[in-house]
């Protein structure tokens, strides 16, 4: 029988994305715009009314896509675009982009050639925070896709509006933030899969109803009489942007792994601390951006060994997109730190048309034998 | 071809034997001029890794890096660059000084700022990164253009920290002006392409005459170089050309040669290409500007090619066809090169014939010459 938690994990699943995004337009007359991973201030669209509609990959077969993005590019960046012009995502009204890679900046030229009359935007995001002129910029890009969101919605995103919607962003990312805080602490009362499903679903609902979601499994989990469960604490690193099946995550879960700390969806997740809601939004926004900015290359590395003292993991289990060439980039660096550090790590190569996971059961089995870990 | 190789030479030469303060550079937008004001030696890890490729020691670096956890998946040039490093920083070009500082622009891709990463952290060296938001129709947004012009000020003082030399704005000037020449020079070079037949050949030919304005830009050995170089097009009687292309792309570097003879034996002339505009373009009369030392510096560095919108890139192709006349477009596109390649197919161009090729800039297991060969026949072929 399932728990209350179980119950609402399972909700989660039952409609589509598609589904979730028509419901919601029916339901208010709005237009709903994609945001491409990770970056884009959803709390902007928000604030003008339209319904910001996170992208997360799965399975796809590409045939439209394949003219344009080529096989060497992540699943994320051909999904992207195949469901986008002939798929279940043709029911939204826009895309955002961030030029968080080369891939997704190219992405966004391919998607507005193809789709006359739907929004297709840039968010250009400092790659120089340490620059003093950072902020004005940031602040200049923000106000441009404030102004380009409004004229769609026809209803501008006034200051007092995005002062709301950042509250409202604030309070998601706390429950957020208390999740992980739970799963680090006694991962056995949530696991990774439940939590990266309770996340995931808010990618095609307002933020108000992911928060009442997040805040019932919340109460679930506190009145959940789960049993301890023993398994080699382990942190999950290098799928940011694009996640990987969830039957993945069930997988190192089912063989033994207790995932205290991953990186998934880290779009909903960038801001250690809440943004002000107080003097000028946008600044405010800007601010959180700068402060929070993800570590990349040795940076990044120190700070994986970094958590993984924190969290008491005794191993890393890498699960990289196929073909994101940043993450694959940084991998090396990663590894040569971990073994620097004296801890065993696993590396998974996904996307999101996997579905059979029998060898990563067989590899996650191996891979926490007591010999690796208790020499 | 003797003088570049002299130059080329020489610049090596000047890297390992040299003095003064070094600085890694991209290619893409950078702002060479300004490190070279501050008495800085200027290296480019992209042209080396080029090197490799062209004398075919890439594909064992390449295969050094993937030995050290690099994927098969990534840039080329980023592993041919990382296998030299294992192997102690000594390739054909003899030993390549550390860097006192690595300058990356962020306008040629995003995976160079991966690679700087990688080598300030080998190198233990500071990386100070110029973010140059990426252009999407015609000309920079003012407020990103502002933003550039900042941080290049910004990175004069560090710049003069580090190189203990304050970058005087007559030297600075000295540098800009040099540049100008070189790129008025390198401008008529390739606008001779527009003669018919040409005289000269805008992708086989230009992607080494290029080297000097991608390495050397500031100084006047590269002015000399392009002067020279105008005068011996100027000199030439044009051989006779079947067709007129237009070619999109980086070259097959450890392939060079054969891919060249493809097109060769159908008398194919390239009388524009894209590649030139690798490092920035001066389309619409840009040039480099004394009396505007900071301002056309950052505009270059958003100029580059692979900096702009798909649609941009579409805007320029159909221009160069127009302008050169050319009569059919070729799309080289590489797996080690992202943002050229992401979109790239669609770039075709209405009512001109178009020829799609993939392989690789530096590893050479991506290039098939037969099936190559098939298809340049089979489309000159049947645009005949």
């Amino acid at each position: 029988m399932m728990d209350a938690l179980e119950e609402i994990v399972a909700s989660c699943g039952r409609t589509s994305v598609a589904e979730d995004v028509a419901a919601w337009k029916a339901r208010t007359g709005g237009k709903a715009v994609g945001c491409f991973p990770v970056g884009v201030p959803e709390e902007i669209l928000h604030a003008a009314g339209v319904l910001p509609v996170g992208i997360t990959g799965g399975a796809v077969t590409t045939q439209r896509a394949d003219s344009g993005v080529p096989t060497f590019t992540c699943s994320l960046a051909r999904g992207t675009i195949e469901r986008g012009l002939d798929g279940d995502l043709s029911i939204l009204d826009g895309m955002i982009f961030p030029d968080a890679c080369d891939v997704a900046r190219n992405l966004e030229g391919i998607w507005r050639e193809n789709s006359p009359g739907r929004i297709s935007e840039v968010v250009r995001l400092p790659r120089n925070p340490q620059s003093k002129h950072a902020h004005a910029f940031l602040e200049s890009e923000f106000e441009r896709l404030r102004t380009t969101v409004g004229e769609m919605s026809g209803r501008d995103a006034k200051d007092k509006d995005l002062r709301s919607s950042i509250q409202a962003y604030n309070r998601n990312r706390a429950l957020i933030r208390e999740l992980s805080r739970i799963r680090g602490e006694q991962p056995w009362r949530l696991r990774a899969t439940e939590s990266f499903l309770l996340v995931r679903a808010g990618r095609s609902v307002p933020v108000e109803e992911h928060n009442a979601l997040l805040e019932s499994a919340a109460r679930a989990i506190e009145m959940s009489g789960r049993r301890r469960r023993d398994g080699v604490r382990v942190v999950i690193e290098g799928a940011p942007c694009e996640p990987p099946p969830a039957g993945l995550i069930e997988t190192l879960e089912e063989a033994g792994c207790l995932v205290v700390e991953d990186d998934f969806l880290a779009g909903r997740r960038r801001f250690g601390a809440d943004v002000e809601a107080t003097g000028s939004p946008l600044s405010a926004l800007v601010r959180a951006v700068l402060r929070d900015v993800p570590p990349s290359g040795p940076r990044r590395a120190e700070g994986l060994i970094e958590k993984v003292r924190r969290t008491g993991a005794r191993g890393v289990v890498f699960c990289v997109a196929k073909f994101c060439e940043p993450e694959l980039l940084d991998l090396p660096l990663l590894r040569a730190a971990v073994e620097r550090g004296r801890i065993p790590h696993l590396t998974f190569e996904v996307d999101g048309g996997m579905g059979v996971f029998e060898s990563v059961r067989e590899q996650v089995e191996a891979f926490v034998e007591p010999p690796v870990f208790f020499p | 071809m003797t003088a570049l190789k002299r130059l080329m030479a020489d610049w090596y030469r000047d890297l390992s034997e040299g003095e003064g303060p070094v600085v890694y550079l991209p290619v893409g937008g950078n702002v060479a001029e300004l490190p070279r004001a501050c008495g800085f030696r200027v290296f480019f890890p992209e042209v080396n890794a080029l090197q490799c490729a062209l004398r075919k020691v890439a594909g064992e670096f390449i295969l050094r890096a993937e030995e050290q956890g690099y994927s098969p998946d990534v840039c080329g040039y980023v592993k041919s660059d990382m296998g030299l490093a294992a192997s102690g920083g000594s390739g054909p070009f003899g030993t390549i000084p550390k860097p006192d500082i690595l300058l990356c622009t962020t306008s040629g891709c995003s995976t160079t700022l991966k690679w700087f990463e990688a080598l300030a952290g080998i190198h233990e060296a500071p990386l100070f990164v110029l973010d140059v938001p990426s252009v999407r129709d015609g000309a920079a947004d003012p407020h990103a253009l502002r933003y550039v012009v900042r941080q290049v000020e910004e990175l004069a003082s560090v710049l003069e920290k580090i190189g203990r030399r304050k970058p005087s704005r007559d030297r600075l000037a000295e540098t800009l002006e040099r540049s100008r020449q070189a790129e008025d020079l390198w401008m008529e070079i390739l606008d001779s392409a527009r003669a018919k037949p040409s005289p000269f050949d805008a992708f086989f030919e230009a992607v080494f005459f290029m080297a000097p304005i991608t390495v050397l830009r500031g100084t006047p050995e590269c002015v000399e170089y392009y002067r020279a170089a105008r005068e011996e097009v100027r000199g030439r009687v044009a051989e006779p050309e079947r067709r007129r292309i237009v070619v999109d792309g980086p070259p097959p570097w450890p392939h060079f040669r054969a891919f060249r003879d493809l097109f060769k034996r159908w008398g194919a002339r390239c009388v524009a290409s894209t590649y030139v505009r690798v490092g920035g373009d001066w389309d619409e009369g840009f040039r480099h500007d004394p009396s505007r030392p900071f301002e056309s510096m950052a505009e270059f560095a958003a100029r580059c090619y692979t900096n702009r919108s798909l649609p941009a890139r579409r805007a320029i192709l159909e221009r160069e066809i127009r302008r050169f006349d050319a009569d059919a477009l070729v799309i080289h596109s590489v797996r080690s090169c992202r943002p050229y390649s992401v979109g790239q197919a669609c770039l075709r161009v209405r009512d001109v014939p178009t020829l799609f090729l993939e392989s690789d800039l530096a590893d050479p297991r991506h290039f098939n010459e037969g099936e190559m060969r098939t298809r340049v026949d089979a489309f000159f072929e049947v645009a005949r």
